[in-house]
C-alpha cells in the first residue's frame, strides 16, 4: 500500500484580497511507497512546504486527491498515523520538553500514562536525556529539532513528515537523525522529509522527488535518479610534461589545471582520455591516475534547477 | 467526538498552563494589588467613603484588567500561535479545528476565572483588613457575573483569533468590548428618540442587540450605593451572557474549522 499518493494536486493563493492569484503548486503526482525514507527536494519556493500543509490538511487544495494510507486525510482518523515536524521548530516556549511530548502523545490518542512513559523513551531516543524539565525558550535551535522530531514521533506514528529535519543542526546532530531514521524505518515506519542538504539525501534516501516551480520533475528510487548521468567526465593526473604540452593539451580537454609538478587533466569521456594518454606517453610523460567523476545527487539538482530556469526564462 | 473533545481538554490545559506562565498575567495581579493599595490609601483620607472606594476600585480593576488581559492571552495563545506556526503540531494531530477552537477559549476563561477570583479575594480581604462594614451583600454575586463577563470577552477574542491577525484581533476584540461596555447607552438613546426618529432609534436599538451588553453583569453600581439586586438579576445575566457566549463560540469554531490557510 502506498503510504502517500498525491494526485494532480492544485493549490492557489492571493497574497492579498486585490492581488492576482499565485499559482504556488501545478499538479503535483507523488506516490510514497509504506516503509520507505523518501526525499522530498527541490529549491527554495518551488511549493515543497505548501506540498506537506496540504497534506497536513492545513491548507485545502484547489484540485487534486490526496491519500495517506489510503484514506483522505481530511478525516481525523487518518491524520492518527500521522507524525509532523514543521519547518521551523515552532513550538509553545512556556512548556518543557517532556510536557510538549506529553501533550503531544495525549493528542495523539495515548492515556496520560501511556503519554508519559512514551515521552521518557522519546526524549531519551532524540538524545536530550536530562534536558527534559528544561522550558522550551531555553533550549538550542538544535536542541529544539531534536524535540520536534521526539514530538513528531510520539503515538508511534505509521508515517513521519518532516519539513527541513537537519537545518540548524551540527554534523554530529545530522548524524543521529540520518541514524534515526534508519531505525525507524527497520521498525516499519515511512519518513517522508523535505531537506536541502543534498548529501545527506544520498546517504539515506530510497527514493527521491524533485519539486521545481510547483511541478514534479523527477522521481523514484535514488539509483535510477543517479545512474543515467553517472558519469559527468574522467580525470586524468599526469606530470612530466612541458609548458608548450600543457598549451597543447588545453585545446582539446575540457580543463588543465597545474598542481605543482603535476597536471590535472579533465576529459569528457573514456576515448578523449586514451588519447590524452597516449599523447602524454608520446612526449614522455607520466599518468599517474585516472578517475571518473560521479555525478552527486547535488551536481544533479544544480543542472536540473539551472535548466528549468532557463526554460522558464525562455 | 469523545475524541476529539479529550483533544479540547488537552489543549485547554497547556493553554491554563500558558496562561499561568504568562508575564502578561502576573503584570496585571501585580498591578490590581497595587490598584488595591492605592484604593485602600485613599479611602483612609476620605471619611465615610472608605468602604465604597475599595470596592469600585477592586470590582471596576477585576472587569477592566480582566478583560484586557483574556484578549491579551488569546491573541497569544490563538492569533499568535496560527502566525507564528506554533499551532502545526496540534492541527497536524487527529483533532477536529473546532476542538482546537474550544480547548484554547476554556483555557483562557479558566484562567481568567481564577485571576478575577483573586482579585475578588483581595477586594474582600482589604474590606475585612480596613474594619469597615466587612463584604456587603452581593459581593459574590457579583464575582459570579464577573465570571460571566470573562467568558463573553473570552468569545470575543477567540472570535477575532479565528478570522484575523493578531493584531487586527486584538483591536476588533477590544472595540466590540468597549463597545459592550456602552450598550446600555445605545438603548437608553433609543428609547429617546423615540417615534421622533423613527429609523434612528431603530438603526440603536439593532446596535443595541448585536453588541454584548457586558454593562448589565456589573453589579458595581448596586453594591457601592447598597441598591437591592433586581429579583432574577443574576439568572437573566447568567443565561443572556452564557448564550452570547456560546453563539460567538460557536461561531468561531465553524469559521475555524472552513478556513482555507491555516
Amino acid at each position: 500500500m502506498s503510504a502517500i499518493k498525491i494526485e494532480n494536486l492544485y493549490y492557489s493563493l492571493k497574497a492579498h484580497f486585490w492581488s492576482k492569484r499565485l499559482s504556488i503548486l501545478k499538479g503535483v503526482n507523488l506516490e510514497v511507497e509504506e516503509g520507505q525514507i523518501f526525499g522530498f527536494l527541490g529549491p527554495n519556493g518551488a511549493g515543497k512546504t505548501t506540498t506537506i500543509r496540504v497534506l497536513l490538511n492545513l491548507l485545502r487544495q484547489d484540485q487534486g486527491k490526496i491519500e495517506i494510507f489510503g484514506a483522505d486525510p481530511r478525516k481525523i482518523s487518518t491524520r492518527k498515523h500521522l507524525g509532523f515536524l514543521p519547518e521551523h521548530a515552532y513550538f509553545p516556549e512556556y512548556l518543557s520538553g517532556y510536557e510538549l511530548l506529553v501533550q503531544q502523545g495525549q493528542l495523539a490518542g495515548l492515556s496520560l500514562k501511556e503519554s508519559k512513559s512514551q515521552a521518557h523513551d522519546k526524549i531519551e531516543e532524540v538524545g536530550l536525556s536530562g534536558k527534559a524539565d528544561v522550558r522550551l525558550r531555553n533550549y538550542s535551535k538544535g536542541m529544539l529539532q531534536r524535540i520536534g522530531i521526539g514530538q513528531a514521533l510520539m503515538g508511534d506514528p505509521r508515517l513521519i513528515i518532516l519539513d527541513e529535519p537537519m537545518s540548524g543542526l551540527d554534523p554530529l546532530g545530522r548524524r543521529d537523525i540520518r541514524e534515526l531514521m534508519f531505525s525507524l524505518k527497520k521498525q516499519g515506519k515511512t519518513v517522508f522529509f523535505s531537506t536541502h542538504i543534498l548529501p545527506d539525501v544520498e546517504l539515506i534516501c530510497d527514493c527521491v522527488a524533485l519539486l521545481m516551480n510547483g511541478q514534479i520533475k523527477q522521481q523514484g528510487a535514488l539509483e535510477n535518479f543517479l545512474s543515467p548521468k553517472a558519469h559527468s567526465g574522467i580525470v586524468v593526473r599526469v606530470r612530466n610534461l612541458q609548458s608548450e604540452h600543457l598549451v597543447d593539451l588545453e585545446k582539446s580537454a575540457s580543463s588543465v589545471e597545474r598542481r605543482g609538478e603535476e597536471c590535472v587533466v579533465k576529459v569528457k569521456s573514456m576515448d578523449e582520455a586514451n588519447t590524452l594518454i597516449d599523447r602524454v606517453r608520446g612526449w614522455n610523460g607520466q599518468v599517474i591516475a585516472l578517475k571518473p567523476i560521479d555525478l552527486s545527487l547535488e551536481d544533479i539538482f544544480v543542472q536540473e534547477v539551472t535548466q528549468a530556469n532557463a526554460e522558464s526564462k525562455s | 467526538m469523545k475524541s476529539a473533545l479529550k483533544g479540547a481538554f488537552v489543549i485547554a490545559q497547556t493553554t491554563l498552563i500558558e496562561a499561568l506562565r504568562n508575564k502578561i498575567l502576573l503584570v496585571s495581579l501585580a498591578f490590581a494589588v497595587l490598584l488595591l493599595l492605592v484604593s485602600i490609601a485613599g479611602a483612609s483620607s476620605s471619611v465615610g467613603e472608605q468602604e465604597r472606594i475599595i470596592i469600585d476600585i477592586g470590582l471596576a480593576s477585576a472587569s477592566g484588567l480582566g478583560s484586557l488581559v483574556a484578549i491579551l492571552l488569546l491573541i497569544t495563545s490563538f492569533a499568535a500561535e496560527i502566525k507564528n506556526r506554533t499551532a502545526y503540531t496540534l492541527l497536524a494531530r487527529p483533532v477536529p479545528r473546532w476542538a482546537f477552537v474550544l480547548g484554547k477559549y476554556f483555557g483562557v476563561y479558566w484562567a481568567m476565572l481564577i485571576v478575577v477570583t483573586l482579585m475578588f479575594v483581595a477586594t474582600a480581604t482589604a474590606l475585612n483588613l480596613y474594619d469597615v462594614k466587612g463584604v456587603p451583600d452581593g459581593f459574590w454575586a457579583a464575582l459570579w457575573l464577573c465570571g460571566v463577563e470573562m467568558s463573553i470577552v473570552s468569545a470575543i477574542a477567540v472570535l477575532f483569533s479565528a478570522m484575523a491577525s493578531p493584531v487586527l484581533a486584538g483591536i476588533y476584540s477590544v472595540g466590540l468590548v468597549v463597545g459592550g461596555n456602552f450598550a446600555a447607552d445605545l438603548l437608553a438613546l433609543s428609547q429617546r428618540l423615540g417615534e421622533k426618529e423613527e429609523f434612528a432609534s431603530a438603526f440603536f436599538k439593532v446596535v443595541y442587540w448585536a453588541l454584548p451588553d457586558i454593562e448589565r453583569l456589573s453589579l458595581r453600581t448596586q453594591i457601592t450605593n447598597y441598591l437591592d439586586i433586581p429579583n432574577n438579576y443574576i439568572e437573566l445575566g447568567t443565561t443572556y451572557g452564557f448564550a452570547y457566549s456560546a453563539f460567538l463560540l460557536t461561531f468561531a469554531m465553524y469559521i475555524f474549522s472552513r478556513r482555507r490557510a491555516i
